[in-house]
């Protein structure tokens, strides 16, 4: 007991993806390509191996460490409980930018059928935490001719 | 809130205390200062049925664990069952008992919980005794250190195995359609053996203070038995193929006042048995057994008002399916004076002897080789429609209910909650104690603890995780005269 309190506003967490401090991080290959994004329940899950080179959707690359990788520590994908990295606006987006990033998909068929393979962007990307604070404000964007899904709806 | 009716005098507890969840008590008296009825209100609504719209369904076990922080391994344990009966698909064996073992864990720490934190108090420290003293604090005081240490040590090994073995004590994330993300290893086994002996231990040195400081004070004893106390009704509880209680799987099974079986049924028929029925002035809904019928706030075998939670559990069993719970158990039904035991306050005690059950039961799935089986999923292949699950939550059975899409999308999400199912009896408590134990020229705290005495016993979880230290929690009654004006305040906190 020093007295001497943490600036307001700190987060006592390292400011680096949880990647960093997973101890599955050896396994992440040097070059991650995704074929295509299974499901948990779907799939048997090696309890060594980057959950990501086994084409499970997990949220570590997106999500801030300093939760001694709990959830993967489990057996199960990272849902982005410690929220984003300082330098990240919309953590959501951060979590779609970084598996789509690595989804082994060049042309615009095998993009649409994998993208369409993700049954719930919203609760996948944003889980639980971080949609009140997000971009999208409760928006939705109406595309021509496509009507928005249910699970495409903020809620 | 102010009463509908200007020209009587009410009395409200407002927050209560020592329980899970938001709740109040308003208490309406007639001309002579005496309670003409008592509410107990829960003026929070949740809504969680209506946001696992849409949501994966494999995403419903951590969905649904963040209801409470108290136990939502029950709400985890709960989802994962009803992914099982959604997705058709049996876990393996090592799953089965990994589960059961983990299930056990949290019965032990979460009994232990509300015996020495929530509503223990009131007992080793005395329904009377100053609020400041009516919590752990004034536990420890008496007691001694070394068993507040104990108490606390015992708890946090048992919740530390859980978090080793489901990712995290409070959102476990291990439960899946077919079984478990992972299987236990030698060390976990041995650290499962090593918590459920001291667990056991502790259990049976519960069971001794609630001998010495309860069953030892006739004063106690005629408050556990006092007719205040006292409603008959049916009981239900999970129950194995011998009729013994089992927290983790089983069917339902219903008795009457009597003790006599009156239901059997499996999980999936539960909507076929229970309706709910609403009251204007709470968000809590309440269940009673289709077959008697809602007669209203009464007890009686006419009255469909049934209750759960431990006291229930044993109610609604013809033993304990382990030895020295078994022997607790005995000596709980001669001490009362036969079953079924009518007697609220005595679900402290009910709680006590599943404590040890737990403890005991805990102690044989560890000791199984069984449980080190490697294969610990059933992946499932098909699509799902629709899927009941259940499990005897610390407060009383609980059900999960699901309907999904073919994108395997919930579309429909229903959660019966133990406090829901025993709302009624819970309300039929309140409403009575206070008839007995408060007068307008005689309230004090002692009176009005008495008072929340009789929803403590039942450990409700109001479906939050909102809790209080207890003895600091502000609390005002106002006693008005027949004109509104304000004729005297109690304030605490």
């Amino acid at each position: 007991m020093h007295g001497t309190l943490p600036e307001k506003g700190s987060v006592l967490a390292p400011d680096v993806a949880l990647c960093a401090e997973c101890p599955r991080a050896a396994s992440k290959p040097e070059r991650l390509l995704v074929h295509e994004y299974k499901r948990p329940h779907q799939t048997p899950i090696d309890p060594d191996r980057c959950l990501l080179a086994q084409g499970i959707a997990c949220l570590g690359p997106a999500t801030r460490a300093g939760c001694a990788s709990a959830c993967p520590a489990g057996n199960m994908p990272c849902t982005g409980w410690m929220g984003p990295t300082s330098s990240v606006l919309d953590h959501g987006a951060k979590a779609l930018s970084a598996l789509a990033s690595i989804l082994d998909a060049n042309d615009e068929d095998t993009i649409v059928a994998r993208t369409r393979e993700i049954v719930d962007p919203v609760g996948l990307f944003y889980r639980r935490y971080g949609l009140p604070a997000s971009l999208l404000h409760r928006r939705v964007l109406q595309l021509s001719g496509v009507q928005p899904s249910r699970e495409q709806v903020a809620q | 809130m102010t009463s509908p009716r200007t020209s009587t005098r009410e009395i409200v507890i407002d927050p209560l205390t020592r329980l899970e969840g938001h709740g109040r008590v308003h208490m309406f008296l007639d001309e002579a200062g005496a309670v003409d009825r008592a509410y107990l209100q829960i003026p929070e609504l949740r809504g969680f049925e209506k946001f696992a719209q849409g949501r994966r369904s494999e995403d419903m076990p951590q969905i649904t664990s963040r209801i409470c922080g108290v136990c939502p391994m029950a709400h985890h344990m709960a989802s994962a069952k009803t992914l099982d009966a959604l997705y058709a698909v049996e876990p393996p064996p090592a799953a089965r008992k990994i589960r059961e073992l983990i299930y056990s864990a949290l019965m032990v720490e979460d009994h232990a919980l509300h015996f020495l934190f929530l509503g223990g108090p009131d007992f080793i420290v005395g329904p009377d005794a100053a609020a400041a003293k009516r919590n752990i604090l004034g536990v420890v005081d008496l007691v001694g250190l070394d068993i507040g240490k104990e108490v606390i040590g015992v708890r946090k090994q048992l919740r530390d195995f859980v978090a080793a073995v489901t990712g995290k004590a409070i959102h476990p994330v291990f439960g899946l359609p077919g079984g478990i993300s992972r299987g236990l290893t030698r060390e976990l086994q041995s650290a499962a053996a090593a918590a459920a002996e001291r667990a056991v231990a502790f259990a049976l040195f519960a069971l001794d203070a609630f001998r010495t400081t309860v069953l030892g004070n006739p004063a106690y004893v005629d408050l556990v038995t006092a007719e205040a106390y006292t409603h008959r009704t049916y009981y239900m509880g999970l129950v194995d193929a011998a009729n013994r209680p089992n927290f983790y799987d089983g069917e339902v099974r219903v008795v009457d006042l009597q003790g006599a079986e009156f239901l059997r049924f499996p999980a999936a028929a539960y909507l076929d048995q229970v309706a709910e029925h609403v009251e204007p002035w709470t968000y809590m809904k309440f269940t009673f057994l289709k077959a008697v019928g809602w007669r209203g706030f009464t007890d009686g075998a006419d009255s469909g008002v049934f209750s759960l939670a431990p006291l229930a559990r044993i109610n609604a069993a013809d033993g304990m399916a382990t030895p020295r719970a078994q022997e607790a158990y005995e000596e709980l039904v001669a001490t009362l004076g036969g079953k079924p035991v009518h007697h609220t306050l005595a679900n402290h005690w009910a709680r006590l002897v599943e404590m040890l059950y737990a403890a005991e039961r805990m102690a044989e799935l560890a000791a199984d080789p069984e449980i080190l089986g490697p294969d610990v999923r059933t992946i499932p292949t098909g699509i799902p429609t629709e899927g009941i699950g259940v499990v005897e939550a610390p407060r009383g059975t609980l059900f999960h209910h699901y309907r999904t899409d073919e994108r395997k999308l919930i579309t429909s999400a229903n959660l019966i909650v133990a406090t829901q199912n025993n709302a009624a009896r819970i309300a039929l408590s309140v409403d009575k104690a206070a008839r007995a134990l408060i007068r307008a020229d005689s309230v004090d705290e002692g009176a009005l603890n008495q008072v929340e005495m009789a929803y403590r016993a039942y450990d409700p979880c109001f479906g939050c995780a909102t809790h209080s230290l207890p003895g600091t929690m502000p609390l005002v009654v106002e006693v008005r005269d027949a004109g509104g004006a304000v004729v005297r305040e109690i304030r605490r906190g």
